[in-house]
């Protein structure tokens, strides 16, 4: 009993190890590996900083090495910087939101689209989906009619 | 009467002293931006320049100078890219301002990334080593569109933020470094990002120089007026 207990110990003492290593290991970044694969930019970046008023396009005209795998950018890029969302929530379309999650589905489009179009279209998904149910619970309610007075005139 | 009086008096005090206590008095800031970006598929892009934000006005400007000079500005849930004062590109973009960085820093909540002024909770917070690592969560009835968020701080200070799916499929990380501190505003001058898209890694790494809070100059900028087409 008492190596059992020992060993329940154990198990438990290594498995919540476990589970606090996962969670700092969470925040591990290969900060020098990831700078190092960012090196031909770092380049770039000081050459434009010692070159005021160069441009892309200035430097594609001189046929720049240094433009490898540069590519020009886009400016919904930045907004990674800036938010987790995306333009629809999870970009799934609006309509499936109401459609699927009812008022939730709206509220949810309202809140990170911030768009009435988006809205919109999430609460036509709604009014689908309500309708569908609907039919869905009159058909469900004629056929147990149905079925209770079939079985009232059999006996 | 006098009592009365005493009231009004109190009242009065608190609307006019509140507003202006320290930690709210941070009103905009500009800096300048470097964003250095690598896909998996090995695609860079490198984008120089400066940004503004003024969190009454709501707008985030960036007067970029690298890889050409244009302008893009975030109003509200619209993103307007000009070149010299015409407006060549308008996009839907979700409305970012009030979850930005730059507000997030002026008021003060970047501590937390804003969670705590969200819906999301906190299921979970532990101490491991020298960062104190918060598991946030977000409501039963939204918990199959948003998943968990682990986020970590360093000295009370944001160190990394951990995104994940509804099914725990970790989808980016971010992590913020390097803060200076202007004239008491604490902000990160290095952001490194990795975004996991079908297991493989793109990698975002934001710096930030020349850090200036509440600029009484450049009221034009800050409060960008867009031109009419």
């Amino acid at each position: 009993m008492k190596k059992l207990l020992v060993l329940a110990g154990a198990v438990a003492c290594m498995l919540s190890l476990g589970v606090k290593a996962s969670n700092a290991d969470l925040f591990q970044v290969d900060e020098t590996g990831v700078k190092q694969k960012l090196n031909g930019l770092n380049q770039l970046e000081n050459y434009v900083n010692k070159h005021e008023g160069v441009t892309l396009s200035d430097l594609k005209a001189n046929h720049s090495e240094m433009l490898a795998n540069v590519e020009d950018s886009d400016a919904q890029g930045i907004l990674g910087t800036l938010s987790a969302f995306g333009d629809t929530p999870l970009g799934i379309p609006a309509f499936v939101w109401g459609l699927c999650l009812g008022w939730v589905g709206i509220v949810i489009v309202y809140f990170v689209t911030d768009d009435k179009e988006e809205t919109k279209k999430a609460l036509w998904g709604c009014l689908l989906g309500s309708a569908i149910y609907a039919i869905f619970y009159v058909i469900y309610v004629v056929l147990i009619v149905a079925s209770a007075a079939s079985t009232t005139t059999t006996y | 009467m006098k009592n009365l009086r005493k009231v009004l008096f109190t009242f009065i005090v608190f609307i006019t002293v509140v507003p202006a206590s320290p930690g709210q008095q941070f009103f905009r800031m500009k800096a300048d931006f470097s964003i250095k970006e690598k896909t998996a598929e090995g695609k860079e892009r490198l984008t120089m320049g400066q940004v503004y934000y003024d969190k009454n006005s709501k707008k985030i400007v960036y007067n970029v100078r690298f890889p050409e000079k244009e302008t893009w500005v975030i109003i509200d849930t619209s993103l307007y890219r000009i070149v010299g004062k015409e407006i060549k590109e308008v996009r839907k973009v979700p409305a970012i301002a009030e979850f930005s960085i730059f507000h997030l820093s002026l008021n003060g909540n970047i501590k937390d990334y804003g969670l705590k002024q969200s819906f999301y909770a906190v299921d979970k917070i532990e101490k491991e080593g020298d960062m104190v690592i918060t598991t946030w969560k977000a409501p039963e009835k939204l918990s199959k569109v948003f998943g968990k968020v682990v986020m970590s701080q360093k000295e009370r200070k944001l160190y990394g933020v951990v995104f994940f799916t509804p099914a725990d499929v970790l989808v980016s990380k971010q992590f913020f470094k390097n803060y200076s501190n202007v004239n008491g505003l604490e902000f990160p001058t290095e952001i490194i990002q990795v975004t996991y898209i079908k297991n493989q890694e793109n990698y975002q790494v934001t710096t930030y120089k020349n850090i200036i809070v509440d600029d009484m100059q450049e009221d034009n900028i800050y409060n960008y007026k867009l031109l009419a087409n």
